[in-house]
């Protein structure tokens, strides 16, 4: 029996200390690499290559500083996220008080649009607008002249607050996403006392319900807006027309110039200032989270919520919720309209008889569009497959294990969050330039592997605390190894959970332009940047053939998971 | 006693500091359990119980101390030995039961003979599944699901779990404290009567003194980290040697006084006669009167020993027996008399302390 024992300090189980370490040095070079590389970068002057030379400069963070015009640049961001992240959690907030506290009809298909929403690239959507309300000839725009007898065009895609207006109803899917989960776990008990007690249902929701998920909603705000901050596709292709630069378009126009020599010296200067605005905001949400720690109103305990009856009000409600949806599924119809003519005109009766598929079969016979969707579905599988492989080991190593190592794994794979993509794809251009990789597929994979890691090891993490401790020990009670106990026990009840982060980071990455379009070569092509090279070359009828295949091809990976996690939902678990 | 089938041996566990004092969890325990004895653990919550049970399972590395099992040292910090938990050859019901949900019960119970150390040929799974099953009286549900089994039965599953193998040691974390009154009232002879009837060494961990009492064999009672005393149930329970294990066991009226000469002890009641004379003359003590250690007299008693005039100020009828509250001078006594005793309210009576069951504890300032 004595040979059974074994060494105390090699105690914590066989292979396990080998396998940490080994995840420990990949993390560290894919996150701590770029990040270095880039803030080297930053102080190095103006004109030079990175790695050339040890002169150090601090022109660029003096030119960010002292320049009039980076003062509006600022106040342009913070406007163009506080207005859209305002009205789009607004909405989702009363949107997932309907679904969740309320019988009204329809809001079970209301959740599944919902979740399957991130199967739309917010590069479609952007595409769709400017179809919709562009002054030249966006059909909402021409509707409303025929109707109005209007000379001006009502609407232009190309301001501020057409921007701020389509960001927020992009926010809005995200959004209600994590605020209904708070709505859904709020203790009915809580209502029911405010009932007892003589309350209305008005009453109710204003006096209780609000109130208690408000913490919940602010920290979901302050993750919004730092979303909203990094993000890029819409700013790019809305803002940039309309002359309304922000922080992450800047950084992008500086590294990839239409005309002159790219300023990689300038850009990452203002990566890092970027970068310091997320941590910042990262700090923040980490306050408000615990602050709304403080207010749980999570029992734990099994219970269905009550819902309130909406009487009188149950079509009201129903018809303000069908008009969101009305507004999100305008620009994919309006796109659908436009791949169907040779030539894009006006949607009438008169130009539905010359409609047909045929653009579908050109750009499928296009040899860099077949390129460009056997790249992408290599990409996303593979980026997928190994952000859930490495996502599930960090966590079981942080959550079960506790080592020093393996808590560092974890605080630096969740660091790419504060990392804005636009940011970190720089850094990896910077990093990769002059390797073999670059201008390679692998290239994109590493970059959607570094900046998806964070969210899949919070995915995973947050799954794993939810399996008691004691199910993985009675396993080593029961005489299991800790791999029969993770093959056994722990990965199976996981499982539901790693398909779920995995078609999470297959949809996210199929919709990506920011990493694509910084590393685009001729040679590492895929949907979302052919997509964005044939609008602007332009190719209408093709971009929106490519866009609606993008979005069919999403939807049908995305839809049924949601379906049967909203039947098993609202079954009670 | 024979040769203890398990040794704990000066086991300290510290904890990484999270304030700014790191208080020992596991500070110096020591003790023996005996082949087949049902040993329990008792302790308010954060005594260290659960630790001490978590080491002994080798979920958690002890700090410093030694545990051997039948001869065979399965942590020793001296000579940096520790020997995982699945290599230990355990059996053991959790506090959640930890019954794997994605699994029938029959694959449940199956785990450790396929998993374990001691693996068993294929032929044999199915009959012993099927012997433990029964044996908890739940052979028609092999098949069915974990997750739609009830609280009790979830217990079971966990129970034939444990003992499908025959561990040498069977490991017990409150697996009654999240049953109902009346299911854990059944329980807990059915329990003993299982292990006994098995001749399985068994470790309890509870914080329910009625349970260690009915129960085990052998009671350890822990504070802040340290076993306080160890022995049979009626032994700590009559014979504490603090006012913590006085307290804990039950409810005791603790009355301040100093020791004259032995068995004799002075207190605000007076001078008490006392068999008890482990507390030398000129201490400090308690002395401890259970509430069934003293007679309530009507009418006169001067005849009598130990005696003291009261007034009943509360009557407390609980159904089994009547708690009764007396004021005696300045002390007040919480005492109980059968159901069927017809004291009032306001009442003056003579309360006598029965001078053979009154002990003396140290009067440690701490009442626990």
């Amino acid at each position: 029996m004595m040979a059974a024992s074994v060494d105390m300090r090699a105690q914590r189980g066989d292979k396990q200390p080998l396998t940490l370490w080994l995840i420990a040095v990949l993390v560290s070079v894919l996150i701590l690499g770029p990040v270095l590389v880039l803030l080297r970068t930053s102080v190095s002057p103006a004109g030079s290559m990175p790695f050339d030379g040890w002169h150090v400069t601090l022109e660029h963070y003096t030119s960010i500083f002292t320049r009039a015009e980076n003062l509006r640049l600022a106040a342009n961001t913070m406007l163009y996220a506080l207005g859209s992240v305002s009205i789009g959690v607004a909405i989702a907030t009363g949107i997932a008080w309907a679904t969740e506290r309320t019988d009204m009809p329809g809001r079970m298909v209301a959740r599944v649009m919902m979740f399957s929403w991130m199967a739309v690239p917010p590069l479609v959507m952007g595409f769709g607008w400017i179809l919709l309300i562009n002054p030249g000839n966006g059909a909402l725009n021409a509707l409303a002249k025929s109707i109005f007898g209007l000379n001006d065009p009502l609407f232009t895609i190309y301001s501020l607050w057409s921007l701020i207006a389509i960001t927020a109803l992009a926010v809005v899917p995200t959004a209600f996403v994590m605020v209904s989960g708070l709505m859904r776990n709020m203790d009915p008990q809580l209502e029911q006392a405010a009932t007892v007690h003589g309350a209305s249902g008005a009453v109710i929701a204003r006096r209780i319900t609000l109130p208690l998920v408000a913490p919940g909603v602010l920290s979901v705000a302050i993750f919004m807006f730092m979303a909203v901050v990094q993000a890029f596709d819409l700013p790019l292709i809305i803002g940039l027309t309309a002359r309304i630069p922000v922080l992450s378009t800047r950084i992008y126009l500086l590294s990839s110039p239409d005309a002159g020599i790219p300023n990689y010296g300038l850009s990452s200067a203002f990566g890092v200032v970027l970068l310091a605005v997320a941590a910042l905001l990262m700090w923040g949400y980490f306050r408000a989270t615990r602050l709304s720690e403080r207010f749980r109103v999570v029992t734990g305990r099994g219970f269905r919520p009550r819902r309130i009856a909406l009487g009188g009000w149950r079509w009201p409600v129903f018809a303000a919720v069908s008009f969101y949806f009305l507004l999100m599924v305008l620009p994919l119809a309006m796109l659908f309209w436009a791949s169907l003519l040779p030539s894009y005109r006006l949607p009438s009766l008169d130009a539905l008889g010359s409609a047909n598929f045929a653009s579908y079969a050109r750009v499928l016979g296009q040899g860099t569009v077949q390129r460009a969707i056997v790249n992408t579905i290599l990409l996303v599988l593979v980026s997928a497959s190994i952000v859930m492989a490495l996502s599930s080991l960090i966590a079981w190593f942080s959550v079960r294990g506790r080592s020093v190592l393996g808590r560092f794994v974890d605080v630096l794979s969740f660091a790419p969050t504060a990392v804005p993509p636009i940011v970190m794809v720089m850094a990896i251009l910077l990093l990769y330039l002059q390797s073999p990789l670059y201008g390679t597929l692998w290239i994109l994979i590493l970059g959607h592997v570094t900046i998806y890691i964070a969210f899949g090891t919070r995915t995973m993490g947050g799954a794993l605390m939810q399996i008691h401790k004691e199910l993985a020990d009675a396993a080593a009670i029961s005489g299991a190894g800790w791999f029969t106990s993770l093959r056994c026990i722990t990965l199976p009840l996981m499982w539901p959970h790693i398909l779920n982060g995995w078609l999470w980071v297959v949809a996210h990455s199929a919709r990506d332009l920011t990493i694509p379009l910084v590393l685009m070569t001729t040679g590492n092509l895929v949907v979302a940047t052919a997509l964005w090279q044939m609008w602007d070359f332009p190719d209408l009828p093709g971009a929106s053939a490519v866009a609606m295949l993008l979005v069919a091809g999403l939807l049908v990976l995305v839809v049924p998971l949601q379906i049967y996690a909203a039947r098993r939902g609202d079954r009670g678990q | 006693m024979a040769e203890p089938v398990l040794t704990i041996a000066s086991l300290t566990k510290v904890f990484p500091a999270i304030g700014p004092a790191s208080q020992p969890a596991l500070n110096g325990v020591s003790f023996d359990v005996a082949q087949g004895e049902f040993f329990t653990l008792l302790g308010p919550s954060g005594c260290g119980k659960t630790t001490t049970l978590q080491c002994i399972a080798g979920l958690e590395v002890p700090s410093a101390g030694k545990i051997t099992m039948g001869g065979q040292t399965v942590f020793s910090s001296e000579h940096h030995l520790m020997v995982p938990a699945n290599k230990r050859d355990l059996g053991m019901v959790f506090q959640s039961y930890a019954i794997w949900p994605h699994m029938t019960v029959f694959e449940n119970v199956a785990f450790p003979l396929i998993h374990g150390p001691r693996k068993v040929a294929r032929s044999e799974i199915e009959p012993r599944v099927r012997e433990a099953l029964a044996r908890v009286k739940l052979d028609h549900l092999a098949d069915r699901p974990a997750p739609l089994l009830s609280g009790g039965q979830q217990q079971r599953v966990a129970l034939a779990r444990a003992l499908v193998h025959t561990p040498r040691l069977l490991l017990l974390d409150e697996p009654l404290s999240n049953l109902d009154a009346k299911l854990r009232d059944l329980m807990r002879s059915e329990l003993r009567a299982l292990v006994k009837s098995l001749g399985i060494t068994t470790m309890f961990v509870t914080h329910d003194q009625v349970e260690a009492m009915s129960m085990s064999d052998r009671v350890a009672l822990m504070r802040d980290g340290r076993i306080v005393q160890i022995g049979a149930p009626r032994d700590i329970y009559l014979k504490p040697t603090s006012a913590f294990t006085a307290n804990f066991m039950g409810h005791s009226n603790m009355v301040p006084g100093k020791v004259r000469s032995t068995g004799v002890v002075e207190t605000a009641l007076g001078v008490l006669q006392v068999d008890d004379a482990t507390q030398p003359a000129g201490a400090t003590v308690f002395v401890i009167v259970r509430p069934q250690s003293a007679v309530i007299h009507r009418g006169n008693a001067d005849d009598i020993l130990n005696r003291c005039s009261a007034r009943i100020t509360d009557l407390n009828f609980i159904g089994d027996q009547i708690e009764v509250d007396a004021q005696c001078g300045s002390l007040h006594l919480r005492l109980v008399v059968d159901s069927y005793g017809d004291l009032r309210l306001g009442e003056q009576v003579v309360v006598e302390l029965l001078r053979d069951r009154l002990v003396l504890v140290p009067h440690d300032g701490s009442v626990g």
